[in-house]
């Protein structure tokens, strides 16, 4: 109903001859040509592509309040890579929006499409038809005396056109929100309905969110602000219900971990691997499933409770091609109580391989444990397929469930005299969560104090304490942390500036303290002559660790010189160092020295041309050493023609070369051309080779 | 009872649309003004030698038809040795679209300062202005509807007494031209619906570009041949093209109000938060098209892009989370709480700083672990940047000030009182200045880095909200 009555909104405005009204007629077409190649060893691949985009848009202004716009634009791509049949892809996306704005409100309306593989220019797509359609409306109110109340609606519907449908969904988003302030006080008010409804057969469901949230939020200060308050309270509650009607619905919520595990072969204990856990899905844990690695590779995951358990997802840091002619076969266990004694619940359980998010779905009977594990009984056909990360997922069952948070947060501050401060602090979030129960409650008190004081005409000081206490439901002994700080500042000429800072803090939990921590900043700035700007940062940390126990002393340097030499030409120099010294809890000493060494130079002789140039040396204490040494330079050659050009050569471990120039042309008020060259080397085990040309041709009107 | 109650607002919306029309049908009406935008600029030629005095009670522009078009400014009292090398603006005012060939200075008073004395200077007289001096100059500059420029005001005061007695101030006026060679920055003004364009070896405004509505977030793209504006009140991204520095395109963004900017890893999507519906949208910079949406938390303001990692960090106001997007899936893959109202964010070496917008703390967060540290700094933060030299420079719009923050010692080293409300940042490394906009005082604030201290103040429109500098 509500999309019908934007639709008919669109058509009396596009109908409607009575008031003039300027047109404004836009349009972009865009012709990008790639071809690049990667060599490998004597291995050469070979890509080609072209991508067409073409744009034309309309805005009328019915009125001076009322507004119609209306764009279509179309997309085709063609992509050619060794090894693979030509992919033609394309798109077709028209819009439509009226908006109004006036003293009293701003609304708008708007429906946009989106068809994938539709036959477009000439071109047949290879990818399956997709629609997607949006319809959205906004209400907002401008008054400044009354309420400000906010309507919005978002409805998203996509669908293919296979016979079943493998993809159909709806969502549908209503809000409203009112905010009104009275003198210091602000209240917020806000509803939400939240449906998504799936129509593929058998896989028929529909879950609903209904959210409310309440706000009040005061800010206010006495005596000419000497005494300042602030505060908030916040109430949300979300209420889900999930309705399965197809034969094969559900829905998978993902299981909370506690441990990441893993062990190379072996059917007793895994280790504890916190980087399966770490949600870093891109970066590897170290255990390659490839060719080169090994078979009967335990990787598994320790359940924060026990829980029911469907799916297994294991992420992989290279995208793997050739699970089809090659799978990775799993056997799948699950352990109890200890992590010790695995039962096996399936051997070569249902996998596949998602490749758009680089992972491998393992499917087997629901089952209730507190640990799993998976183990890779055949490898991939990949050299080298690192795992990354593991995630388990089960059924929900319950079709109601409800999430409660409540957030408090207060701040006042005195400021009885000029030179004297205090402020206090208090936050609070809990979380309840329903049917299971759970409830969640941190909170927080912070307390500052600090003094300031003028000790000479040059010399200012200020001390500080501060004392901060969290309280965690989830664990027996509260945290606190005391912190000391002492500051120095000296600014004996306009050309000098010093500061001294000493800083101590020491955690407890309960009342056993954690650790300490000494650390003092020296900070001089000076601009020596005209032109000549030196600082250097002297900094000392000192960290004794009573619960490992172990002492950490690190000294750092820091310290930059820029130098003007002439109006044109700007050198700067930076170095860097740091010593660090351990010593663990058996008195063993241990020692690591860093030092990095930068300078850079910058020439811009004119305003339209400067180069740069920048040489980098880290040095680590292992006595490994790498530099990074880059050249740009970047000339508006006249007001049409304007080029760009960086080389970089980094080395460590392997040598990387980049290379890239860009040379762009306004041909006129409407084109406007763009010819790009990239090339890189890259030389480690392998010596890796790519070069890729690019021409873009634009218009615009 | 939801979905009721938005179908009636619509249903009554479309009535009063319906009303409107008919009130309207049939009368031919000027719909719309064809006004421009222009703001005066006032500038000394050198730095003077004499100290005069006197003030602008009047101004007025004529436009090629003879009719004359009063500007009012309130009346502004001039000091040679105050304005020195530095630049004020007069007035930031609308005119009818047209070529205007005279512009006239109503001077109420005017007067030279010689030690401590101060002796009154004659007014040029008029049949017109009995006690006021009226001072005419032949400018040549055209106002274009919906479009905005600066003009530049030079003023030679040592040469501006005539005969000893007569003030006859000599004044040159320029409109803005653009240049591309320039080293600028790019600044968004909410109140004034229009960019002012600054030059960072000047430190001075050369000009103005007008865009949507209540523009605030900008951007630069990687290779600084275009600016995105966020227009939060018309819905939509200017994308300004600075090789002619003006709008080429309006991106519309689906009626949702854009505000703060990310870009990609390879430069080729735009990523921009959209606070009134909860979500990201994801923009192709070669089509300038809106190809994805994203859902995050409520009211996401802060946007930050990681392009190691190629990773988008969103900070989610109002529902009191951070979101973690992957640029390549396009979509969230994981979500961190915190316990206050988190806001703007900076990315710093492998550290995400989260400005609190309601208590005296920044979150720390280390990446990729996404442990979470809490500081407290003494002031409310709202916005933070990397700074040079291991410092994150955070500003305080309750307490009008930039305080730099040691990244090792998590302590703040200094803090340097700015203009009232200070809110977008933007670090200009090469010339080591840091450029802090003022949003209630109107200006922009340019700090020496190594000196710690203002350098300068340079007027721009009205609350300004964010800068961008086109990188070298």
């Amino acid at each position: 109903m509500i999309k019908w009555l934007i639709v008919i909104f669109m058509l009396i405005v596009t109908l409607l001859q009575s008031a003039y009204a300027a047109d404004e007629i836009s349009g972009s077409a865009q012709i990008i040509w790639r071809s690049g190649s990667e060599t490998t060893e004597n291995k050469k691949e070979k890509l080609r592509s072209l991508n067409q985009t073409y744009n034309l848009g309309l805005r009328k202004d019915i009125t001076s309040k009322i507004n119609f716009s209306a764009d279509v634009g179309v997309n085709a791509t063609e992509t050619e890579e060794t090894g693979t049949d030509e992919q033609k892809t394309t798109r077709l996306f028209p819009r439509f929006r009226l908006n109004i704005t006036n003293d009293y409100f701003d609304a708008n309306g708007g429906y946009q499409l989106n068809e994938r593989g539709l036959d477009v220019l000439g071109m047949t797509s290879d990818e399956s038809r997709l629609t997607t359609e949006n319809w959205n409306a906004n209400f907002i109110t401008r008054s400044v005396k009354y309420p400000k109340l906010q309507f919005r609606y978002d409805e998203n519907r996509t669908y293919d056109y296979e016979l079943p449908h493998e993809t159909d969904t709806r969502s549908e988003i209503y809000e409203a929100t009112a905010d009104y302030t009275y003198k210091f006080l602000n209240f917020t008010a806000r509803r939400s309905e939240n449906e998504i409804e799936n129509f593929v057969q058998d896989k028929e469901s529909t879950e609903t969110a209904t959210t409310s949230e309440g706000r009040v939020e005061f800010r206010k200060s006495f005596w000419g602000n000497r005494i300042t308050s602030s505060g908030n309270y916040r109430w949300t509650e979300q209420e889900t219900e999930r309705v399965a009607i197809g034969a094969e619905a559900r829905f998978l919520d993902e299981r909370d971990r506690w441990a990441g595990l893993y062990v190379l072969t072996g059917t007793g204990a895994l280790d504890d691997t916190p980087a399966l856990i770490d949600g870093n899905i891109a970066a590897g844990a170290g255990i390659d499933i490839g060719s080169s690695g090994d078979t009967d590779q335990n990787i598994g995951a320790e359940l924060v409770r026990t829980e029911e358990v469907e799916e297994i997802w294991i992420y992989t840091e290279q995208k793997y091609t050739d699970n089809t002619n090659t799978p990775v076969q799993w056997d799948v266990y699950l352990s109890d109580d200890d992590n010790v004694t695995w039962d096996l619940i399936e051997t070569n359980a249902t996998s596949e391989y998602i490749q758009e998010e680089q992972r491998f779905k393992i499917s087997f009977t629901p089952t209730s444990a507190k640990f799993f594990k998976v183990v890779n009984t055949t490898k991939a056909s990949f050299i080298n397929l690192y795992v990354t990360e593991i995630k388990l997922f089960g059924t929900t069952i319950e079709p109601v469930s409800t999430h409660t948070r409540e957030n408090i947060i207060f701040d006042a501050g005195i400021r009885p005299v000029d030179w004297m401060r205090v402020t206090y602090n208090f936050t609070q979030d809990k979380s309840e969560t329903d049917p299971d129960s759970r409830t969640t409650r941190l909170t927080a008190h912070n307390i500052s104090a600090r003094a300031d004081a003028d000790l000479h005409k040059y010399l200012k000081a200020w001390a500080q304490y501060q004392k901060r206490l969290e309280y965690d439901d989830t664990e027996s002994d509260r945290r606190s942390t005391d912190t000391y700080s002492l500051h120095f500042d000296s600014s004996p000429l306009e050309t000098l500036n010093s500061s001294l800072s000493i800083n101590h803090s020491a955690p407890k939990k309960g009342s056993v303290t954690q650790s300490r921590t000494t650390s003092s900043l020296l900070h001089i700035a000076a601009e020596l002559r005209e032109g000549v700007d030196l600082s250097v940062d002297g900094n000392l940390n000192y960290t004794e660790n009573l619960v490992t126990p172990t002492e950490t002393f690190i000294r750092t340097v820091n310290s930059d010189l820029r130098l003007k030499l002439t109006r044109a030409l700007t050198t700067e120099i930076k170095y860097t160092t740091d010593w660090t010294t351990t010593c663990d809890s058996d008195n063993i000493e241990t020692s690591a020295r860093n030092s990095t060494v930068r300078t850079d130079l910058y020439y811009r002789p004119v305003r339209s041309f400067y180069f740069r140039w920048s040489y980098e040396l880290q040095r680590s204490s292992g006595g490994e050493e790498s530099t990074v040494n880059q050249y740009n330079i970047n000339w508006v050659m006249t007001e049409k023609l304007r080029l760009n050009m960086d080389y970089r050569i980094d080395r460590n471990s392997e040598v990387k070369t980049i290379y890239s120039a860009d040379l762009a042309w306004n041909l006129s008020k409407v084109f406007v051309l763009r010819c790009e060259y990239d090339r890189s080397r890259r030389e480690a085990d392998t010596l890796t080779k790519t070069q890729t040309f690019t021409t873009i041709l634009s218009a615009r009107f | 009872m939801m979905k009721r109650f938005v179908l009636l607002i619509l249903t009554a919306l479309s009535m009063s649309f319906f009303v409107s029309c008919v009130y309207n049908s049939g009368v031919k009406e000027p719909i719309y003004s064809d006004a421009g935008q222009v703001f005066v600029y006032l500038s000394c030629y050198n730095e003077p030698s004499l100290d005069i005095t006197f003030t602008i009670s009047g101004m007025s522009f004529m436009d090629k038809n003879g009719t004359w078009y009063d500007v009012n400014p309130e009346p502004l009292v001039i000091n040679s040795k105050k304005l020195s090398c530095s630049q004020i603006k007069l007035k930031e005012f609308y005119l009818p679209a047209g070529k205007y060939e005279r512009l006239k200075w109503t001077i109420s008073e005017a007067s030279y300062n010689r030690g401590n004395k101060k002796f009154s200077l004659a007014l040029p007289e008029t049949a017109h202005n009995r006690g006021n001096g009226e001072l005419f100059l032949d400018i040549d500059f055209n106002v274009f509807y919906r479009e905005s420029l600066c003009l530049f005001v030079e003023w030679d005061a040592d040469n501006s007494i005539a005969d000893n007695y007569l003030f006859k101030p000599v004044l040159t006026v320029k409109p803005q031209q653009l240049e591309i060679k320039n080293i600028l920055a790019y600044i968004s003004n909410e109140d004034s619906d229009c960019v002012t364009v600054i030059d960072r070896q000047e430190d001075s405004v050369v000009g103005t570009i007008a865009v949507g509505e209540a523009p605030r977030g900008i951007a630069a793209s990687s290779d600084g041949t275009e600016i995105y504006v966020a227009n939060s009140g018309s819905n939509s991204i200017s994308v300004i093209d600075t090789s002619v520095n003006r709008v080429i395109d309006t991106i519309d963004n689906f009626g949702y109000a854009p505000e703060e900017f990310a870009l990609s890893w390879d430069g080729n999507t735009l990523y921009v938060t959209n606070p009134d519906s909860n979500n990201v949208s994801a923009i192709d910079v070669a089509s300038n098209l809106v190809i994805d949406r994203i859902d995050v938390g409520k009211n996401p303001t802060g946007i930050v892009a990681d392009k190691d990692r190629r990773k988008l960090y969103v900070s989610n106001t109002d529902s009191l989370t951070i979101s973690v997007i992957d640029m390549d899936t396009r979509s969230v893959e994981r979500t961190l709480t915190v316990s206050s109202n988190p806001r703007y964010l900076a990315l710093c070496d492998d550290r995400l700083y989260v400005a609190n917008e309601r208590v005296n703390d920044i979150y720390v967060i280390e990446i990729p672990a996404y442990t979470i540290k809490t500081i407290n700094v003494g002031f409310r933060p709202q916005w933070l940047v990397c700074g040079l030299t291991n410092r994150v420079y955070a500003a305080s719009a309750t307490d009008n000030e930039v305080s730099f923050l040691h990244t090792t010692l998590n302590m703040v080293t200094r803090s340097i009182p700015v203009g009232d409300s200070p809110a977008g940042m933007g670090v200009d490394a090469i010339r080591r200045k840091l450029y802090v906009v003022n949003n209630l005082s109107g200006d922009v604030s340019v700090i020496d880095v190594t000196g710690e201290r203002v350098k300068k103040t340079i007027p721009v429109g009205e609350r300004p909200h964010g800068i961008a500098l086109i990188a070298e």
